[in-house]
Order: structure tokens, then sequence, then C-alpha cells
């Protein structure tokens, strides 16, 4: 593992230095070239910030618009589309002052209006897509929705119909938009936009930086009608790049946004396209494609190419084994734990991942901002202490096979998992081998992922799981944990004190003053294991280096800083 | 003959609906629905709920079904819950490429498997013979993806780098006409032949034998008798009357003929249905799996009255009245 790491941290090295000497003899960047980049999944084509369900289409989104707010090296929200923005002393507002010289594709300038078309449109009623409970905090929203909510309860018992259930909507919308919604999205004038909230309410300040959608082009389109607003399809945007045309299926085709606020992009041209993972390697080595994310295993492919850089970092996300807390098996914390400590989950990082990743020990994984080693240190396989929590637990008796049992039944339970993720269904027999070890008996079932996620989050009965969260920047799980969310019912773990973590940590918008509640929280799940926290995957990316100039890669990825890079002339 | 093709066209109408009811009842025997997948935690569950509802989701069965009925019957398939595009859009995009990688593959097998069968029929026992028989079964052996990556590496990727890799044209060019005919035609040539290769073996060994059995008629004797030569004998005798079963095969190949090659279709990120198929149905996109289905179901029924008719065209003894 450690020797791992070392080979990471010295690739990113190598790549920098290249970076650094060739820019030291290279002259100044040149503008023209084309960029291809590639994604392993066609985008379904709904390029709108708050519509878009897919990571496919965020691919886009995230070249052609601009939030208000961005990361910064240390992935610390700071302004982008604002030249400034300030927290009330009570933390309830939030006050952004725009800058003065963005620009939408089409010429049109930027203004607070459209900051406040796109979240109004997103607390509409009649909205498409499903981002409203992401604003439950700004004021007077909560309540609304708590009306909505009953208007769809009444519904459903038959007591309204659904015109009159939609009317009562409306209406409450009405009621908000010219009551507390004036103060909830307060545009002060062209450039001042403040938001205020009903409690200080931390994570609001990320969902503030979504990406932006144009006012004057999605204007007098009823809300409801959003997808099939051409714009949805062909976006108009803030953002460095300019959208062209999706041929579907094949690529999305994007030119430099001229005016970009950050500094006129370099490259002229980007082609974005949809390539099969098995021969994006080739295509790279080949010179067809510039950008590849990386399998682990395809890293021995490109590392003795010296054109070739390639850049690890932590991802937001892991995997977990997931376990219905109301069979009686899984209600002993002890044997949750011994689970976990059964498992052989460093031979899934070094083998399965070779070395790219970390054992996820809590909710928030190696690299996030709010992670820290010393309140969950990594646990490694440890099949004795494990047999010694089994047996505290009851579990003492074996079979002639070798498992354990009591009162005549054997510890036998069907772990689910998707196919789809190669590495998560190769763990699957893992965990099974690891487990028989100690006398736990697991079968085994593949299933597709819709399936899968029907029955885990559909209220079905299922023992246990395997599964992936991504975690955003903000450390608050939102519902992911709340025994009363379809997400929290799955596993049916409760737990008062996480609940008032939660809520502590999520009511203080100093990361230093948030910090100690969330680090109470991560060794709370780690030691209760609401599920069983198996690792977190690195995010690996390929670059030709001899044709993309300019990489100045960080936490946030090899191309974030795209409208910098350049292509020398002489390998266009 | 007009008659019978005609009767056959009505009879497609009631089956077709007959097939729409039985897809739609399979379709929804799946667990899950389009909104199962969507387990963003920053899903609104009550947002989710409501699409639910805008989709009739939680609408009984029947009237669902006579929902999408009504709306299909006025050339309306539905709205893609996913893309957020109508089906129709949807599909026709990809039908284009589709067809070509279709018939250009259908056109491989049906140049190499015809001779090839009649070659290894003629030549019966000898070399040619263990040849022939021998290649084609490597063909059939070798899956159609992994071909394709030996195709890559040779043709592409590495060796002689003279076909592009993947898509359907050159990325970012905007050709028109003869330019844009013979981009695509450079595109197709490695996914069409790797689909294929893999189809030679199965209508070769059709028509071999079919050949080898009709080669053993006494009218076969009878035309060599009367001094014909050879190739009027091969061809006109008895290749005729071995066509039949080929025929039905063709006419069975023809919805495969487009759905086919989801494989082929990803390995070269060819534009086609194959892999829209796939996608809807992981995803539970009913309108684009039932309007799917149906167009399969649809090309069924008119490959089998192709067949029919072919049978007719190639064997006077066969009289559709």
């Amino acid at each position: 593992m450690p020797g791992f790491k070392r080979f990471i941290s010295a690739v990113v090295i190598v790549l920098l230095a290249i970076g650094c000497t060739r820019a030291a003899h290279a002259e100044e960047p040149v503008d023209g070239g084309t960029l291809y980049l590639s994604m392993f999944s066609a985008p379904r084509g709904v390029f709108n910030p708050i519509l878009m369900e897919d990571g496919y289409d965020a691919n886009v989104v995230g070249l052609v618009f601009a939030g208000l707010l961005t990361r910064d090296e240390r992935l610390a929200l700071v302004c982008d589309l604002c030249e400034s923005f300030s927290v009330s002393p009570d933390h309830r507002q939030f006050t952004f002052r725009l800058r003065r010289d963005v620009t939408w594709h089409d010429g049109r300038p930027f203004t607070a209006h459209d900051v406040a078309y796109t979240f109004r449109a997103i607390l509409h009623p009649d909205y498409p897509g499903v981002l409203t409970g992401e604003y439950a905090a700004l004021r007077g929203v909560g309540s609304m929705l708590a009306e909505r909510a009953a208007a769809d309860r009444e519904q459903a018992a038959g007591r309204i119909t659904a015109r009159e259930a939609a009317d009562r909507k409306r209406a409450g919308w009405q009621a908000w938009l010219e009551g507390e919604g004036r103060e909830a999205i307060r545009v002060v004038d062209d450039h001042t936009v403040v938001f205020t909230a009903d409690r200080p309410h931390a994570p609001l300040l990320q969902n503030l930086a979504i990406p932006l959608i144009p006012a004057h082009v999605f204007a007098g389109t009823p809300p409801g009608d959003l997808a099939e607003h051409p714009a949805t399809r062909a976006p108009v945007g803030t953002g460095p790049y300019r959208f062209v045309r999706y041929v579907p299926d094949q690529y999305v085709e994007l030119v430099r946004h001229d005016a970009y606020h950050r500094g006129r992009p370099h490259i002229e041209r980007i082609i974005y396209r949809i390539a099969n993972q098995d021969v994006a390697t080739g295509q790279l080595k080949a010179g067809e494609l510039d950008y590849v994310p990386l399998k682990p295993g395809d890293v021995a492919l490109v590392e003795g190419d010296p054109n070739i850089g390639v850049f690890a970092r932590p991802d937001l996300g892991y995997q977990y084994l997931g376990l219905n807390h109301r069979n009686p098996l899984f209600a002993d914390r002890r044997v949750r734990q011994a689970i976990l400590l059964a498992i052989d989950r460093p031979a899934m990082v070094d083998h399965l991942l070779k070395g790219y990743g970390h054992l996820a020990e809590s909710h928030l994984p190696h690299g996030h901002p709010y992670h820290d080693p010393e309140a969950v240190p990594a646990r490694s396989r440890d099949v004795a202490t494990a047999t010694r929590l089994l047996a505290e637990a009851g579990w003492t008796e074996r079979d002639a096979e070798g498992y354990l049992v009591r009162d005549g039944r054997r510890f036998r339970f069907t772990l689910l998992y998707p196919s789809g993720n190669a590495v998560r269904a190769a763990s699957a027999p893992l965990i099974q081998a690891d487990l028989k070890a100690v006398g736990i008996q697991v079968d085994l079932q593949m299933m597709e992922f819709s399936t899968l996620a029907a029955m885990v989050f559909g209220g079905g009965q299922v023992d246990a799981w395997l599964m992936g969260w991504g975690v955003g920047l903000d450390p608050d799980p939102g519902p992911v944990f709340d025994p009363d969310s379809r997400w929290g019912r799955a596993t049916g773990w409760q737990s008062a004190r996480s609940q008032m973590l939660l809520r502590l940590g999520a009511g203080r918008l100093d990361p230093e003053a948030r910090r100690p509640f969330y680090r109470e929280w991560a060794r709370l799940l780690a030691d209760e294991l609401p599920v069983i926290f198996l690792y977190s995957q690195d995010q690996i990316e390929a670059v030709r280096l001899d044709r993309v100039r300019g990489l100045r890669p960080d936490a946030r990825g090899i191309l974030w800083n795209i409208w910098e890079l350049w292509i020398p002339p002489e390998r266009r | 003959m007009t008659g019978f093709i005609l009767r056959r066209l009505a009879q497609l109408l009631p089956m077709l609906l007959g097939a729409s009811l039985l897809i739609f009842a399979v379709i929804r025997l799946a667990p899950g629905d389009p909104y199962s997948g969507l387990i963003d935690p920053r899903a609104d569950p009550a947002k989710v709920a409501e699409l639910r509802r805008r989709h009739c989701l939680d609408c009984p069965m029947p009237q669902q079904y006579l929902r999408w009925l009504t709306g299909a019957v006025r050339g309306d398939l539905g709205t893609s819950i996913r893309f957020r595009i109508p089906v129709t859009e949807l599909i026709g995009d990809r039908l284009g490429p589709s067809i070509a990688l279709g018939v250009a593959a259908e056109s491989i097998v049906l140049l190499a498997g015809i001779p090839f069968g009649i070659l290894a029929a003629v030549r019966r026992g000898t070399w040619v013979d263990t040849v022939v028989t021998t290649c084609s079964l490597a063909g059939l052996a070798i899956p159609a993806f992994f071909l394709g990556l030996l195709l890559l590496r040779w043709l592409s990727l590495g060796g002689l780098q003279i076909l592009p890799s993947a898509g359907f044209t050159t990325p970012g060019a905007q050709f028109t006409g003869a330019a844009l005919f013979l981009d695509a035609a450079r595109h197709l040539i490695l996914p069409a032949t790797a689909l294929g290769v893999t189809g030679i073996a199965g209508l070769m060994s059709h028509v071999r034998s079919a050949m080898l059995e009709v080669l053993g008629q006494d009218y076969l004797r009878t035309a060599r008798a009367k001094g014909l030569p050879e190739r009027v004998v091969l061809y006109r005798h008895a290749l005729r009357n071995a066509l039949m079963p080929v025929i039905t095969l063709l006419g069975l190949n023809l919805p495969a003929l487009l759905g086919g090659a989801i494989i082929t279709e990803s390995v070269f990120q060819w534009p086609g249905i194959g892999r829209l198929m796939y996608t809807a149905l992981l995803e539970r996109d009913y309108p684009v799996l039932m309007a799917l289905n149906l167009l399969f179901a649809g090309l069924t029924l008119l490959g089998s009255l192709l067949a029919d008719v072919g049978y007719a065209v190639v064997d006077p003894r066969v009289r559709y009245d």
C-alpha cells in the first residue's frame, strides 16, 4: 500500500516536472487546435444543469456552464461568477456581488436576474427535475414544500383531485413568491443578489454553487416545459466552452467562448468523444484521444509511454456492504465489526484497485476536506478479533461444515450486488471467501442495478447488498443516514447521536467550527457501522503530454484549468 | 400473389396489437421503474414521486397501456423518460447507422456464405471443403467483440493504421454528399467485417448441406445428361432449389440486422439501435422499450412475409392464391 502511494505521488511529480521543463523552454501558450477528450457512456443530451440526472451530461455541463462559486486547490468554495460573497453574522444571509465582465455564449450580459431565475425555476411546483429539496433551508421554502407534500397526501387519499392539488401548489407558490420568496432570493441590483435562509444551514452554500442557466433564453417558458426547451439540448452558458453540437452516441463538439471571464481559452475546439473503455487506451496511445479516464488495471498499458502522463487523485466516493439492521443477524454492533474485520479490504485495494484506492472507514473518504485519519484509523484484516467479537455476540458453535450456528440456525445471508462496476463485482466473491473463513455463509446473487436499487431502496426485505455512495464536498451526508428517508430506511439504522451531530455540523458555516462535529460523527459511524465501509477508489486520468501543455493538476483533477491549456502548433 | 401480400399485411395489424400487449406486460414484469435507479440523495423523493405521477407510472396497468396505445395509434410513441426527447427522434437518429451496419454485415455474410457454401458442397470431401469449412467455423468461434479488437489492433490503432477506430463519421468534420458517404463507408468497414465474419459460417453450412441434398437429385443428373454446362447446372438448377432454407434464414434475420449488434456497436462506438435498446433496458425507459420492441416485432413479421414471397420467386411450385 505505502509503496503504491509513493508510486502515485512519483507519477504526479514526474508529470509536473515534465510540464515545467517543457513550459520553461517553450514560448508563450499558442492559440488554436482541437482537444480530444473521452467518456465511456453517451450523455443523454440533457445539458441543463437543473435537469440532468447523469454524470455524462455533467461532463459537458461542466465545460459549458459556470456557477456563483467554484473550488480552489484545497477544494474550498471560492468565487467564480461573483467578485465576492459574504455571510451575515447570524449565518442566515449570503450576499453575492457578481462579476460585471461575464457574458452568456450568445453575447448577453450575465446578471443577478439569471441567478434568481435559476433558483426560482427549481422551486417552482411544475419544475420537472429533482433538486427542489436541496433548497428547503431558504426562507419559507420548507413550509411551502410541506404544504405541497400535504396536497400530495390529500390527493393520494382521494380527498382532492389532481387539478385541485396542482392549483393548491401554485397558489402556495404565488404566496411564497410575493411573501417570503422576496426575502429568500432578493435581487438588489443587476450585480447583487442576496439569499436568506430560515436557519443557518451550511450545505446550502454548496447548493448555491450549481451552474446557472440564462433567464433571457428560457424567458416565457413555463417551468413545466423546461425539458422541451431547445436550450436544454443546445445549452447557452457562461463557461469556457460554447456548445456546438451533440452527435448522439458519438461526440459533443464545443468551441471556445472568447469572452470567458477567467481568460480567453487557448484551445479552439473540444471534441468530447464517447469511447469504449477497452479501446480508449489504444486510442490514447495512437494519439486519437488526448484524455482518457483509466481503470486501475490499464495503468500498466501506458506506463512506459513518455508522451502519456498519468494522474491519480482520491475520488469523493466509496463502496460499501449494506446491511439490513432489522435482520437479527446484523442487529448486534459486534457482529458488524466482526464482518468488517473479517473482510480483507486491504487486499481489495492492493489487487482489485492495484493500489489506486484507500480503505474506507467512515462516510467521509480519504481526500475529503473533512476526512480525519486520526479520528478513524485504517483497520486491516483481523480474523482473531473478528472471531472473538462473534463469540461475544453469541456465535460460538460451529457445524460440521465449519459454519457458525446459534439455536440450531446457521449464520447465513444473501449478498446482492449489481453488475456494471467490474471491481465491485469482483469484490463479492472475495467477501464470500473471507466471511467463510470466520464461519459465515454468504450466498451471492448478481443483478442489474435498477432491479437491485428497486429492492434495496423500495422497501424490499434485502439482507445485504453492495453499492457505492458519491460524497459531496460538503460533509453533510444529506438524507443518507436519516432513518426517515428512503436511503436511511434501507439499512434501518437509527442513532439519535448521529442526527444530533449532523444537525450541529450543518448549523455552522465556519469550517473550523464544523470540523469537530464531523470528526465525532465519523468516529461514531466507524464504530457503529451502519454499513460496512469497504474502499474508495482513486480517479485515474491519462493525458497526452506531447499535445496538452499548461497542465496544473491538483485535487480538482487534471483539466480544471482547461482555458489555460494549449497545444503546440507542431503537434496539431 | 398481390392478394396474398395484402391479406398478410392486413393480418399484421392485429398481430402487432397482440405483440404490443405482450411486450407491455413483459416489460412491466421487470422489477423497478425508470426512477428506481435514481438513488442520488440529492433527488428529492417528493419530486420523484411527482415525476412518477406525471408519467402515469402509478396509474393502473390497463390505463397505462391504453394511454400508450391511443398515443401510438395517433403516431405518438411518447417521450423518452431519461433522454427527454420524442422516442421517434431518438430512434430516427440511430436508424440510419444501424441499417448501414446491418446491410453491410449481411452483404458480407451473403457474398461469402453462398459462394463458399456452394464451393464446399461441390468439392465435398476435398481439401477445399476442409479449408472453407474450417475457416468459416473459426469465424463463428471468434466472438465479434474479440475479432473487433483484433481488427482495431491490426488495421486502426496499431499495425497498418489505415482505418478509423470508432464512430460513424469523423468527429468534428462537417462532410456532406459524397464526402460524407465515403467517410461513413471508411468507418463502416471494420464493424461490418467484425459483425459479418461471425455470420458467414451459419449461412455457409446451410448452403452447403442444402446444395449437397440437391446435388444428389435425379433432375440434376438429367440436366447434366442434357449436356448443360456445369455452371448452368449449378446456378440455375441446383442453387435455386437450395436457396429455400437460406431465404427462411434471411427473413428471420431481419430484426437481428437492426438490433443484433449491441457488442459490435459498443466496441466501435457505432451509434446504432442496439446500444439504445441496452441503455433503455437498464433504465426501464418504458416508451423507448415499447417502441423498439414493437419495431422488432414488426420486422419479424415483415421478415417472414418477405421469406414467403421469396419462396414464390425462387420456387415456381409455390403459389399463394
